[in-house]
């Protein structure tokens, strides 16, 4: 698994680590059962604050991502189905997208209200 | 003009026959020696003979039939086993440093059984009771460097060892902007086949303290020790996790001993590279090869290289190696 922060970014540090590792499951290069380095090893590891790495632990967690457990730190979750037919749904709406030219912005409005 | 036909013989047929005459032949000539020189002595030897000796003299016997067999049965198992792992050679048609090893090992167990069974009977000729057998403490540390000069003899007449090495293929650091930080970690392990070889000699080795322990629980103690380090090795170097970060390359095994570091200023270059356990590296295991390498070999394919300061190289076998290497170059900003 690759993680990679760059804390010269505007986007925040948790949402950096969290799509880094989000990135990781959806193209298995962890699989379900594994379990992710603690929060204080990746804190330590990449040189942030060990809060940062828990609250992105916690949204992975939040969308089924992830299990967080007492002791045994953070596991893939089995429940973290294949995003397999998913990812092939999104190159081909992207791809459309910019044919037509549509803004990443414009994108994610329409996938925003259709997800509502 | 024409060579001679010996030198138009492929090598692989060249190979074939010092493998039978080297790893077979002489080794099963040496055992019919010594066996034959045993026979003789048969008449003057005690029944039945000393067969294993105590810190105080002898304390197991067995008939004579077995000491002059099991030399030559040995030889014959381990021979037929050099030649049907050697029989193929490597890739290209010539021996791989491990077949080499294979053969001198045929040569060598051969003269050391040979002489250690028949000094252990030459001791007793004449004598009519075996109790009264003096020790062999000195033909057993003889018979060691005797049969190692021999095998080294036999390596010797073996041809260069053929090297398999594929090129290594240098990595590029991830793009990305210079503040970036990179955190790598994967899990590498052992195969399924090689898990079913280690896991039939941890139970051999179990059975064999087991057995130690009923028949002679006094002098349990030291290959008890030793037995259980081997064992708590084996199963820890089986799994190995990789971490790569700012701080570098770390190795560490399941229970966290062995491991290694090697820090990015001690890294000169990153690449991936193909690796073939039995043939570059003798085995699996945390390995040396012969040309300097080292490193976590656990499967066949795909590792990350690690060239450093001193020019010594690191070798990690994993699935994920050109993701490994990546990150690392990245670091080492190589």
């Amino acid at each position: 698994m690759l993680v990679r922060v760059d804390p010269a970014s505007e986007t925040p540090l948790f949402e950096q680590l969290a799509a880094s590792i989000r990135q990781s499951v959806i193209d298995k290069s962890v699989t379900a059962g594994e379990r992710l380095p603690s929060a204080r090893e990746l804190a330590s590891s990449l040189g942030v604050n060990m809060h940062t790495v828990l609250r992105a632990y916690q949204e992975l967690r939040d969308e089924g991502f992830i299990e967080l457990r007492r002791g045994r730190g953070a596991i893939v979750a089995a429940t973290a189905h294949s995003y397999d037919t998913l990812a092939d749904g999104v190159t081909a709406i992207v791809a459309e997208a910019r044919a037509q030219n549509v803004s990443l912005a414009a994108l994610t409005a329409l996938i925003r209200e259709e997800y509502k | 003009m024409t060579l001679p036909a010996e030198n138009v013989a492929p090598q692989l047929a060249r190979n074939r026959r010092l493998i039978i005459v080297i790893g077979v032949v002489i080794p099963l000539l040496i055992t019919m020696a010594a066996a034959f020189v045993m026979a003789l002595w048969v008449p003057e030897l005690p029944n039945p003979v000393a067969s294993h000796w105590g810190t105080s003299g002898p304390d197991g016997y067995s008939t004579v039939g077995s000491v002059i067999a099991l030399p030559l049965l040995l030889t014959l198992v381990f021979a037929a086993l050099a030649a049907f792992g050697s029989w193929k050679g490597g890739p290209n048609g010539g021996m791989l440093w491990a077949h080499k090893i294979m053969v001198a090992t045929s040569v060598f167990l051969s003269i050391s059984l040979s002489v250690i069974a028949a000094g252990s009977l030459s001791v007793q000729r004449g004598l009519d009771n075996a109790e009264n057998a003096p020790a062999i403490g000195g033909i057993a540390l003889a018979a060691f460097p005797i049969a190692f000069v021999v095998a080294v003899f036999a390596w010797l007449m073996l041809p260069a060892s053929e090297r398999i090495q594929s090129t290594p293929v240098a990595a590029k650091p991830i793009a990305g902007t210079t503040t970036q930080r990179v955190h790598f970690s994967s899990t590498t392990r052992v195969g399924a086949g090689v898990l079913v070889v280690v896991a039939v000699a941890l139970l051999a080795l179990g059975i064999a303290l087991g057995v130690q322990a009923v028949s002679n629980p006094a002098e349990l103690l030291l290959p008890a020790v030793i037995g259980l380090v081997v064992m708590a090795l084996a199963v820890s170097t089986l799994s190995w996790r990789v971490t790569i970060d700012q701080r570098g390359l770390r190795v560490r095994s399941a229970f966290g001993f062995p491991r290694a570091t090697i820090a990015p200023d001690q890294i000169t270059s990153v690449a991936t590279v193909e690796v073939n356990p039995i043939g570059e590296f003798g085995g699996y295991g945390w390995r040396w090869a012969p040309d300097g390498r080292s490193g976590i070999v656990l499967s066949k394919g795909e590792a990350l290289e690690v060239t450093r300061t001193n020019g010594k190289r690191f070798i990690v076998t994993m699935h994920d190696a050109q993701l490994a290497a990546e990150a690392l170059a990245t670091v080492a900003k190589k």
